[in-house]
């Protein structure tokens, strides 16, 4: 237990930086889970619009919106966890989120399947992340919200957006354009 | 001013001087700004009262600047001229008898502490009257020893920035910068010969500001510097100086010294330290100096020719007889006016109205007509334009509506086309807010041929037309770099030395001619130059050992002179320190790029050459055509785009290994489909007609396969930022009008992408196509393109 500490916060401010993630979070639904979002980085949400597509992209960013005048891209949050997508629904809504990222703040639609509420977490309720062996990155996770008997994942939605997307979009993209340019080769 | 106020203003100064601590620069630099100001206010009425207090303030400046020692003393002696003045005012309401003893104790005083004792002269001319003779020039003996040692070398530049006011200092910068613009201008106002008063007086209030500004936030290089500049200028203002050829060149050289201090303090406020400002202030403050202690030679002849120039306005006199009175002045120190009089050419009483109206125009100081301006955070305002260019966009939303449209009432139509009108007016109005004039830009680039000129040894005139063009702001800050690099080429490559001109026949100076004007929805920006033009053999031989050409096909001159935007190309045999480091026209070539213009060069060996800029109206809107493909639509810009063809399937070849082509009048045209492209799934088999758009990057020319085209639309293009950077082929987004998004294509982006087999984006990989392309090219002329195809079938 001691070690495992030391290695996710080094030592003793472990329950201290826990402690300080006590406040309130916005929860959402994704398949089965509930997940929490610092409030402070919700800057509205907003249902469903038309996203349009932005072809050459990874599959988990689904398009970009028109949010008054300012043209937002939008991550799909099932595909980018990896879970099956099923089809858009009624509740299926976009959470407009503030990232900052390593030089500046940049606006950032996510779709989650439902919107539940705005929840007041208290510091004795937030445990630390768990650790799931070391190929498993869970920087991503600020902590575990235990808010009467049901479980919440609270997310760093910095490392959730900025870890792999931004920066690896380009890649990520250059992979799909070989694989359409190689099928356009074999079919020619 | 009256006395009565005078005298209260100099209440206040006495009690402040009481309480001064000699450590207190903003005190001082105050007390300083109060006696100037009293000076001004009496200057007419006492003209004894308003001497006494430029010296207290002279003193004050040197306590300021840490140019006495004994700082305790002269203050007392400011204190006693306070007393001194009370009583000029307070006994006689005409300032005529002086306590002589502390009149000259003060000149004293105010004397020694300038470096140089001859800075008096200019003040001295009418107070050696007053004195009687005897005129009180002290060298820098007495209280002044302690200055001749503390020359500039000792002075401590250095500006402690940690823990200052980073806001203050923030406004501070921005509106010195504006001061330095306002002084460059007036400056080549003067050596245009406009209003040469008028500009002097602006310049002294910029550096005046400054130095006011600077003291209070303990800016030392920047303060001593401008104190120098303004010294400069007051002579030059009192009629002692004239502004030309060297002193003007030390102005500007003050100024853009002035410029680089105040980035490096910017640069240093950032990182919290400490700045030294000796390196830069030190050179032009010895220039400074040196003007300051030998003001130019009959400059006064300069002040009184104009009292005559108003003399023949007014019809009292010909210039023959000025300049008759002029050569018969026995005596050099003699005015103008009073030798008119003398001679009886004159009466007094029309002098008297001339010098008034002299007055008049020295002191008519502001301009006319000044617009009042709010300065306003840029970003706001372009949040300001998105929210109208959204409530454009929901307004025809509801106008559109069916349901509003099917319910046929005159109220509703009324009221929505009174919306529809306002939006309009509204959306003009934010479009409005981003324009600007080019005059600023134009204005630098003016100051930039004159140093060149100089630099160079050529003589070079610049003639600008269509400064008050207004045109994007996104514009005007990208327009500058490529303007000034053409400009620099012009100057250093274009034109001929003098020499060389006369040899050919042209008149000596050279000309260069810069034009800005709107054309068809464009902005264009000319640079013509009369000079020696572009060397075609030149280009083509230098194109060649650089392998930017490997065939030997005949290339028409637009090609040719193409060849020069290409990257890596440079002719300048010499890199000379003002253009040509071999970074070449491609850094304009990719700036225009950015803006989404075009460049063309024409050019007429030995009679110059014409660089021609077109770029759109502003780079917040696109001009656009809106096509379909599949499900999607994209924008294709308009400017990209040459022309688009009905495609038949008949009409497609498929050339083995090279993707599908069409025979478009002879030449090999590549087709990209975007569907395949983009993988968006579509029918191989499907048979419906498309169409193919014709578009080009400036060298390579493709047709995309789309399948419909939507129509022409202008549409306000937005950032898709940081997420799709690596997104080339998608030069943004645009809001449609049904508020969705649309991608606008990037042709240069979506061909490097379909052509290059191994998805390399360096820059090599455009040169690499070009070759092939004009390989091909050459190949293709000789085997006619039918054949080819033939031949692959």
């Amino acid at each position: 237990m001691q070690e495992k500490r030391k290695h996710q916060d080094g030592g003793q401010g472990a329950n201290a930086a826990v402690a300080a993630r006590a406040g309130k979070y916005l929860t959402f639904r994704l398949a089965a889970e509930e997940y929490g979002l610092e409030i402070l980085k919700v800057r509205e949400i907003i249902g469903l619009m038309d996203i349009t597509k932005v072809p050459r992209t990874p599959n988990h960013i689904r398009g970009v919106i028109n949010l008054r005048g300012k043209v937002i891209p939008v991550l799909d949050l099932r595909t980018k966890f990896g879970m099956e997508t099923t089809p858009d629904t009624e509740e299926t809504c976009i959470i407009v989120v503030d990232v900052s990222a390593a030089d500046n703040s940049l606006l950032m639609g996510i779709l989650v399947d439902a919107v539940s509420e705005v929840l007041d977490i208290k510091g004795e309720e937030i445990e630390k992340s768990p650790e799931f062996g070391c190929d498993i990155d869970t920087s991503f996770i600020l902590g575990i919200g235990k808010v009467k008997s049901s479980v919440k994942i609270l997310l760093d939605i910095d490392r959730v957006l900025t870890s792999a997307d931004l920066e690896s979009a380009e890649n990520i993209a250059r992979e799909t354009a070989r694989e359409t340019i190689a099928a356009g080769e074999l079919r020619s | 001013m009256a006395v009565d106020s005078l005298e209260k203003k100099l209440d206040m100064l006495a009690a402040e001087l009481v309480l001064l601590s000699v450590d207190d620069l903003p005190a001082l630099a105050c007390l300083h700004e109060n006696f100037l100001q009293l000076a001004n206010a009496g200057r007419q009425s006492h003209p004894e009262f308003a001497r006494i207090c430029r010296d207290c303030s002279l003193i004050l400046e040197k306590i300021v600047l840490n140019e006495i020692t004994d700082k305790v003393s002269q203050i007392e002696k400011v204190g006693d001229a306070i007393s001194v003045l009370q009583k000029i005012l307070r006994d006689n309401r005409g300032g005529s008898e002086i306590e002589q003893p502390v009149r000259s104790n003060i000149t004293n005083a105010a004397s020694p502490c300038e470096n140089n004792a001859e800075l008096d002269i200019p003040q001295d001319d009418d107070v050696d009257r007053v004195e009687n003779g005897a005129p009180v020039r002290i060298a820098g003996n007495g209280t002044g020893n302690a200055t001749e040692t503390g020359t500039e070398n000792a002075e401590d530049l250095t500006v402690n920035l940690q823990n200052s006011d980073s806001a203050l200092l923030a406004d501070f910068i921005n509106e010195a910068r504006e001061h330095c613009a306002v002084a460059e201008q007036k400056l080549m106002d003067i050596e245009a010969g406009a209003d040469i008063e008028g500009a002097i007086h602006a310049i002294f209030r910029s550096f005046h500001t400054i130095k006011g500004a600077a003291g209070f936030l303990e800016l030392k290089p920047i303060l001593v510097l401008a104190h120098e500049s303004e010294t400069v200028l007051d002579l030059a203002r009192k009629g002692s100086l004239t502004i030309s050829g060297q002193i003007a060149d030390t102005i500007f050289d003050a100024v853009d010294a002035m410029r680089s201090l105040l980035e490096g303090v910017e640069t240093t406020l950032k990182q919290d330290g400490y700045f030294d400002g000796s390196s830069l202030t030190a050179p032009r403050l010895e220039r400074l100096r040196k003007i300051i202690a030998n003001p130019a030679q009959a400059n006064m002849a300069g002040a009184s020719s104009r009292v005559g120039d108003i003399l023949i306005e007014m019809g009292a006199v010909s210039q023959r007889e000025i300049d008759t009175a002029l050569s018969k002045k026995d005596n050099p120190d003699e005015k103008l006016g009073e030798t008119l009089v003398r001679q009886g050419l004159v009466p007094a009483k029309v002098v008297a109205h001339a010098l008034r109206e002299q007055q008049q125009t020295r002191s008519d100081k502001t301009p006319a007509a000044v617009k009042e301006m709010v300065k306003i955070d840029t970003d706001r305002l372009d949040r300001l334009v998105d929210t109208i260019g959204e409530l454009v966009i929901a307004e025809s939303m509801v106008g559109q509506d069916d349901e509003i449209l099917n319910m046929a009432s005159p109220k509703i139509a009324r009221n929505i086309s009174h919306l529809n009108k306002i939006t309009r007016e509204l959306q003009e109005m934010g479009m409005a807010t981003r324009l600007v004039p080019v005059k600023p830009t134009f204005q630098k680039l003016a100051r930039a041929v004159r140093d060149l000129t100089k630099k160079s040894g050529k003589e070079v005139e610049l003639a600008i037309f269509g400064e008050e063009t207004e045109v994007d702001r996104s514009i005007v800050e990208n327009i500058g770099d490529p303007l000034m690099y053409m400009i620099r080429n012009a100057v250093d490559h274009g034109i001929e030395t003098p020499e060389e001109r006369v040899i050919a026949g042209k008149s000596r100076t050279g000309k260069i001619t810069l034009r800005a004007y709107h054309k068809g929805g464009n902005i264009f920006f000319d640079i013509e130059d009369d000079g020696r033009g572009l060397n075609k053999e030149k280009i083509l031989e230098k194109a060649k050992e650089k392998g930017l050409l490997d065939s030997e096909r005949e290339l028409s001159d637009k090609e040719i002179f193409g060849l020069i935007l290409l990257p890596g190309f440079s002719t300048a045999s010499k890199v000379t320190d003002l253009s040509g480091r071999g970074v070449g026209m491609d850094v304009v070539r990719k700036n225009v790029d950015a803006m989404r213009g075009h460049l063309e060069i024409n050019s007429t060996p030995g009679k110059g050459a014409l660089i021609s800029m077109k770029l759109p109206l502003t780079l917040a809107i696109i001009d656009g055509m809106l096509v379909k493909v599949e499900n999607e639509s994209y924008i294709v810009p308009t400017l990209s785009i040459v022309e688009s063809l009905r495609l038949s399937r008949e009409m497609i070849k498929s050339v083995v290994g090279r993707g599908e082509m069409v025979d478009l009048r002879g030449d090999l045209l590549t087709l990209i489909r975007i569907s395949e492209l983009f993988g968006i799934s579509y029918d191989p088999e499907d048979n419906r007609p498309q169409t193919a758009v014709v578009v080009e990057d400036g060298f390579r020319r493709v047709g995309l396969v789309v399948d419909e085209l939507l129509g022409q639309r202008q549409t306000v293009i937005k950032n898709l930022g940081r997420t799709f950077r690596g997104q080339k082929w998608i030069a943004g987004g645009a809001i449609l009008s049904n508020g969705n998004v649309g991608l606008i294509l990037d042709v240069g982006g979506i061909i490097n992408l379909a052509v290059e087999g191994d998805w390399r984006r360096d820059g090599g990989a455009e040169m690499k196509f070009l070759a092939n392309e004009r390989s091909r090219g050459a190949h293709l002329s000789k085997v006619k393109a039918p054949e080819l195809l033939a031949q692959n079938q």
